[in-house]
């Protein structure tokens, strides 16, 4: 009876991943297509001729390497922004006891609550306003703080004991030399979390670098990608989009198995918290 | 830990770096001056900032062309650069008005004009081409520029709705000719639909391909989009009605589809299509298959949408405007333009170009491209002002509503006069 | 010690410098904005008091964009954190195995939203070309016109939906579950808990911070992001019946240039988010 379980529980979970999959293999498949096979009904999964012509190309349309470049110090950079801001606040939050505590998270939170079309003028104002336009720093400083990320990590500091925290200070410890030597260790599933989570939101950013950069050597590499797309979608080069699009993935994803696994390890070494 | 502090350490020194890069780049200036040229040159040397949306391949045939002119004119250096496609290429375009930003030459649908006369930045064209370049352009086309009666921009680059048919579909129900009528497209269309695949595509999503169809058979039947003083809507009356009843009557009987994917002429969902000479060619040489073009069909006269990509100028040093004035010129006309447009497939927008030797000796390898500069001489143009996508929307959606039965015809009707009331107020 | 009563302010001053400069004043611009008509480019803008506000009340469009967003907000986060929470604990068990998997699951949030139009268009095609209607064919359920049946478009988007923010959800459950110390299990256990016990006892109070937090992103993401899956996928139709509050407010403001009426939509939406994470709130205290 055990073993039946398990079986239809990975049975479920099996086939349940097919559907998730799907539309990353028609990209794939589609980026190593000659351009009469991609719309075709039914689709056709399986090229009948496969090269790589699509990537080439997309790797030589545009200047591919610099802007991947861009692409890592931009994200590098918010992500660096996001956890240092993040952590800091997030502990005020959770552990620190402050007037006006609550009403400040709240108003924090509402931060998540407007959408970019109001957002989009008065940002480009502001940033106009502080010379970051069609700078790197623009595309870095507006992003440094999150949020999303300071609630994310307030919910999970708020679960650790408090003796931890209270041996640390009767030892004498700074609010810093808390943070960081007992608080960030044991936070380390979530602070893995919040890696991945950022890094998407810094990598697979395009509306926000379209608007503030103009200048060739700052575009990332999602603006790069762009240069494949006609104003009629009939007339896009679907495969070297793909191509694009596909190449572009790849970092996420190797981001998302790296610290994935981070996150695992790091609970199966502290073997739950003490 | 330690691992963790040295990437904490080494971001910090990336960090530090490009800030001390970025620190010093200010905003990017207007003019660039290029050094070495200044010292030779009797002419002062002017940058230009050239902002457009094509893409790779297009863009190609742009940097080569550019390249030769630069040649032709070494005091000027244009900086031309794809920013985005459709819809997100205005809204790059708003923030750089907004914050100052905005490029020298730009390209663009028409339909912007509205929008961007508002700012008071647009170069009135019209004041400062001389006539040679104004007799040159037809007057359709010329008059697809103008806003307030004044002209805004120039095009660069036209194209045409078209009838596209698939001839193995044709043949396999014994039909010969594409419809040239009202009338005859019924017909055909009724003989091309089995209940799985139909006679024509004629959208009816809430979006601007919808309007722009539906507007065909709206000029087809003598009617315009807006009235005399272009202060309201213009097809308040019978024959627009008509027009209504005719577009949703092929719907309704089931000759042409409500459910569709991405493009139900690829998909052989569909025979016949009206799209652009962009199109054929994709279907051409892109999807292989076996087409074949025609001049939409027509009730009281012979009518087509005109779709055309313009150049808008800004206010700028009169230098740069000079020079931008002198690229746009080349472009447009001659030899020249005939290159451009036959190396990108869109249709000529110049007199001089279409007669060229280089466009005639292409015309007489490609008929489906003759076939669409035809159809451009019976081509309307979309007015560009700024209510037109709130119109436009409004038209698209009542179609789609008469299409699912959710309103007759004359209500409709009623229902875009009222709104458009409203819009126009 | 003095130090330490201003220690709390100090740790947020960089987030709130930050979200002063690049929240606080856009939303004030924005609310100012909503007493203005404008067409987003102009030098003028029109002073119109509370006649946007007004507006609201007959437009049949912000009503029907309302209506939308509640039905799909309503279906999809619910099904969303559930299933996602579900998911989670079945695949934890494992501890070490499954990262492709869970890799797999993770796909949808970060694949390029072209394909998953693509994909899911044929997926849910009219005809039996479509993969839902040959399964169904095969049951001999008929055979239905997902995407274009007024009706039926909706059930299709929350669908999706839900779908795409599955593997999002599960990375958080995840870690939150992976944070419930196994002491506390191994003590349940020895009390006499069966795994259904455990999980109500042991696993449900401690993860409600998480799920508190899923249930407020998911409701943030399905109000928001749920804009590139209708532009691609239905674009509002048919008929409107998937125009939802963002894609209609993107559409008055950035299409139809008018920039006054369309804060005052981003307001409405606003205040919907707020009273959602309230109710969110109390509901995640009470249970």
């Amino acid at each position: 009876m055990r073993d039946i379980k398990k079986i239809l529980k990975y049975f479920f979970l099996y086939v349940l991943a097919c559907i998730m999959i799907l539309p990353f293999l028609w990209m794939i498949s589609t980026s190593l297509k000659p351009s009469n096979e991609i719309f075709t009904i039914p689709i056709k999964w399986i090229p009948s001729d496969i090269n790589f012509r699509n990537y080439e190309k997309a790797v030589t349309s545009f200047p591919f390497i610099k802007f991947f470049i861009n692409s890592v110090i931009v994200t590098a950079l918010i992500i660096l922004g996001q956890l240092a801001t993040s952590v800091m606040a997030a502990y005020a939050f959770a552990r620190m006891e402050f007037r006006g505590k609550n009403i400040l998270f709240i108003i924090l939170l509402t931060g998540l609550m407007l959408p970019v079309q109001a957002t989009m003028v008065p940002m480009i104002l502001t940033l106009g306003k502080l010379k970051l336009l069609n700078t790197l720093a623009g595309l870095i400083i507006p992003f440094a703080w999150s949020a999303l990320i300071t609630f994310l990590l307030r919910q999970f500091f708020m679960q650790i004991p408090k003796e931890i925290e209270e041996a640390a200070i009767i030892d004498g410890c700074t609010t810093f030399q808390i943070i960081t030597k007992i608080i960030l260790p044991i936070s380390r599933p979530i602070l893995s979390t919040a890696f991945i989570l950022i890094f998407i939101y810094g990598w697979n950013q395009y509306f926000w670098p379209l608007l503030i950069v103009n200048k060739e050597e700052l575009y990332t590499l999602q603006l790069g990608l762009a240069y494949f797309k006609e104003i009629n979608s009939i007339e896009t080069d679907w495969g070297a989009l793909m191509a694009g699009t596909t190449l572009t993935m790849l970092p996420v994803i190797v981001v998302f198995l790296i610290f994935q696994k981070k996150v695992i390890e790091s609970i199966a070494f502290s073997g739950g918290k003490e | 830990m330690k691992g963790k502090k040295t990437i904490a350490l080494i971001l910090v020194l990336i960090l530090m770096l490009s800030l001390s890069l970025t620190g010093c780049a200010k905003e990017a200036p207007a003019v660039n001056v290029s050094q070495e040229k200044a010292a030779a040159e009797a002419a002062e040397p002017v940058a230009i900032e050239f902002w457009h949306g094509y893409a790779a391949d297009k863009s190609e045939v742009l940097n080569e062309m550019i390249a030769r002119y630069q040649k032709e004119n070494p005091n000027v250096t244009i900086n031309a650069k794809f920013v985005a496609a459709g819809e997100e290429m205005l809204q790059k375009v708003q923030s750089a008005l907004l914050s100052n930003q905005e490029p020298d030459l730009l390209w663009g649908p028409p339909t912007w004009t509205g929008v961007l006369e508002s700012t008071g930045k647009l170069v009135e064209l019209g004041t400062i081409i001389d006539d040679e370049l104004k007799n040159d352009i037809p007057k359709g086309l010329l008059e697809a520029g103008m806003y307030k009666n004044k002209i805004y921009s120039l095009p660069i680059e036209a194209g045409t709705l078209y009838l596209i048919y698939n001839k193995d579909m044709f043949k396999e129900a014994g039909i010969e000719n594409p419809p040239t009528t009202w009338d005859e497209l019924y017909e055909t269309a009724k003989s091309l639909s089995d209940g799985k695949r139909y006679g024509v595509w004629l959208p009816i999503a809430p979006n601007e391909r919808t309007s722009w169809t539906w507007e065909c058979f709206l000029w087809q039947n003598g009617q315009s989009i807006l009235n005399a003083e272009g202060n309201n809507i213009g097809f308040n009356n019978e024959k627009g009605l008509e027009a209504l009843e005719f577009y949703t009557k092929i719907i309704k009987d089931g000759y042409a589809p409500t459910a569709t994917g991405q493009d139900p002429f690829i998909d052989k969902q569909v025979a016949m299509v009206y799209a652009t000479q962009g199109a054929a060619n994709a279907y051409i040489t892109k999807n292989n298959m076996n087409v074949g073009v025609a001049m939409l069909p027509g009730k009281d006269q012979l009518a087509t949408g005109l779709g055309s990509n313009h150049y808008f100028m800004f206010k700028k040093d009169e230098k740069v405007q000079k020079e931008t004035l002198k690229f746009i010129k080349w472009m447009t006309t001659g030899e020249n333009h005939a290159e451009w447009v036959i190396r990108t497939g869109y249709l000529p927008v110049s007199n001089s170009g279409r007669e060229s030797a280089k466009y005639t000796d292409f015309g007489k390898e490609n008929p489906h491209m003759i076939e669409a500069a035809k159809a451009l001489t019976y081509g309307v143009a979309r007015p560009p002002i700024e209510e037109y996508p709130k119109l436009s929307a409004v038209i698209a959606e009542t179609i789609e509503k008469i299409a699912y039965n959710k309103m007759t015809a004359e209500e409709g009707m009623k229902n875009i006069a009222e709104k458009a009331n409203e819009i126009f107020k | 010690m003095n130090k330490r009563a201003y220690m709390p302010y100090l740790l947020i001053a960089p987030t709130f410098i930050l979200f002063a400069v690049f929240f606080i004043f856009p939303f004030c611009y924005s609310f100012l904005l909503t007493f203005f008509e404008w067409n987003g480019f102009s030098a003028d803008k029109t002073f119109v008091g509370f006649s946007n506000y007004i507006r609201l009340f007959g437009d049949e469009g912000f009503i029907n964009a309302l209506k939308n967003t509640f039905t799909y907000v309503i279906f999809t986060v619910p099904l969303s954190v559930f299933i996602s929470l579900v998911l989670s604990y079945i695949m934890n068990e494992s501890l070490k195995g499954f990262l492709i998997l869970k890799g797999i699951y993770f796909l949808p949030h970060i694949v390029s939203m072209v394909a998953v139009g693509v994909v899911w268009s044929w997926i849910l095609l009219p005809d039996k070309y479509g993969l839902l209607n040959s399964i169904l064919f095969i049951f001999g359920i008929e055979v239905k016109e997902w995407l274009a049946d007024p009706d039926l478009a909706m059930a299709a988007l929350i669908a999706i939906g839900v779908w795409k923010s599955l593997g999002y959800n599960m990375v958080i459950f995840i870690a939150g579950l992976l944070s419930i110390p196994k002491t506390l299990y191994e003590a349940a256990e020895i009390d006499g808990a069966g795994s259904v016990q455990k999980f109500f006892k042991v696993t449900l109070p401690l993860l409600k911070p998480t799920i508190f937090f899923v249930m407020v992103s998911s409701s943030i993401y399905s109000l928001f992001q749920i804009f590139d899956v209708v532009k691609v996928m239905t674009n509002g139709g048919p008929i409107g019946k998937t125009e939802m509050l963002i894609t209609y407010l993107h559409k008055v403001g950035l299409v139809e240039y008018e920039m006054g009426y369309a804060s005052v939509i981003a307001l409405v939406l606003f205040i919907l988010t707020i009273l959602v994470t309230i109710v969110q709130k109390k509901f995640v205290e009470e249970k």
